[in-house]
């Protein structure tokens, strides 16, 4: 598995396949700008994933759940993915390769492209912070980005999954793993990392479209380095602060797995 | 006595659950920025620094802990039956001690009732 794979925590990423394996969140895979020719090869593929380990379970003796999430996804770092079809697989890698997920350390420098969105549009230090002639066209920008991550037929997929029924595939795989979508939660444990992954590549593909229309991405580079200095204080943090190499667009995506353009 | 998972569950159950909630702050983080900031927000507590200073903090490795201390970690520290260090040879020890000296004032109490007699002194 390639390097960047390799960079996701491993809970995050194992946790993802298992819910890449219920029937009910395959319809969501389309919102986080997956598209893929036989989305039931993939549910297929991680569900045997998942068939690798032993059950979870609740032992009273013991000290909790053992869900054993990144044992399936060391399973996913050490496969060749053969079951896909040979362009899924691309497409699924060039999905992962491009994603995020909640937790700041496996992508630190895309989190903060992500959160300086919201910092432009919520946050009046911004406009302090910010050039006055670059303002309105990062804000423009962001206004955009934003527009598409609000897409209501996202939250209501959503809930539509997190309302059932589930089928007796998913009512196993979630009894399992301990899996538990609660409908009309605001932030639900098992949707995070969808959540994340579907924002970052939305991300990604404005800011090529902004790129295409003439846009200069330095601009934008620039915004997300203001937010870092400005409002990027831990302790934790600073390192990735300091790395300004890593703000820089070329750094922050792969093309390793790009579909050539037709 | 503890399941004999638990040894080998312990460290990747911790970094699931710390992981799970740091995960679950900067998903309510996204709300918070969506709904509590800019001029028509609702007013709110402000998210203690705490929070956010646990939200980014790394989990803790092997390396770390013998970086601070300076030595390898032992292995065998954590065993089974012993969740939580404690030694029942080290309580009884303390249950007898405290056991002899509320004996010891028991019978200075009682001695206190008899003696001297109450007769000793004539009227």
């Amino acid at each position: 598995m390639t390097p960047l794979i390799k960079q996701y925590s491993r809970t995050a990423l194992g946790e993802m396949v298992i819910m890449m394996s219920l029937d009910g969140y395959i319809p969501l895979l389309q919102y986080a700008e997956l598209t893929l020719d036989r989305f039931d090869t993939l549910q297929s593929f991680c569900a045997e994933l998942t068939f690798a380990v032993d059950e979870a379970v609740w032992d009273e003796d013991s000290i909790g759940w053992y869900r054993r999430y990144h044992e399936i996804a060391g399973l996913l770092l050490r496969t060749d993915m053969e079951a896909l079809l040979p362009a899924d697989r691309r497409r699924f890698l060039f999905w992962l390769e491009n994603g995020t997920v909640a937790t700041m350390h496996s992508f630190p420098h895309r989190n903060l492209w992500h959160k300086s969105i919201a910092w432009v549009l919520h946050d009046h230090s911004a406009v302090e912070s910010l050039d006055a002639s670059t303002f309105p066209i990062v804000r423009a920008f962001a206004e955009s980005v934003e527009a598409r991550l609000k897409d209501s037929s996202y939250s209501a997929a959503k809930e539509a999954f997190a309302e059932g029924p589930d089928s007796f595939f998913d009512t196993f795989q979630k009894t399992k793993f301990h899996i538990n979508v609660i409908p009309g939660a605001i932030v639900s444990q098992h949707l995070i990392g969808l959540n994340w992954m579907r924002r970052v590549h939305i991300l990604r593909q404005e800011t090529e479209r902004f790129i295409a229309e003439g846009g200069d991405v330095a601009i934008l580079e620039d915004t997300v380095m203001r937010y870092a200095d400005a409002r990027v204080t831990s302790e934790w943090l600073t390192g990735y602060v300091a790395d300004r190499a890593a703000f820089r667009y070329d750094r922050l995506w792969s093309n390793t797995f790009r579909e050539p353009e037709a | 006595m503890m399941g004999p998972d638990a040894v080998q569950s312990g460290r990747p159950t911790h970094i699931e659950q710390i992981e799970g909630r740091q995960q679950a702050m900067e998903e309510a983080m996204e709300v918070y920025d969506d709904h509590c900031r800019g001029p028509n927000a609702p007013e709110h507590a402000l998210i203690p620094e705490r929070a956010l200073r646990n939200m980014v903090r790394p989990i803790p490795t092997v390396e770390d802990w013998e970086t601070e201390h300076g030595r390898p970690q032992p292995e065998g520290d954590y065993q089974p039956g012993n969740g939580s260090n404690f030694d029942a040879a080290d309580y009884a020890d303390e249950a007898a001690a405290g056991i002899t000296i509320a004996g010891a004032a028991y019978l200075l109490w009682q001695l206190a009732r008899v003696y001297p007699p109450r007769n000793l002194i004539p009227f």
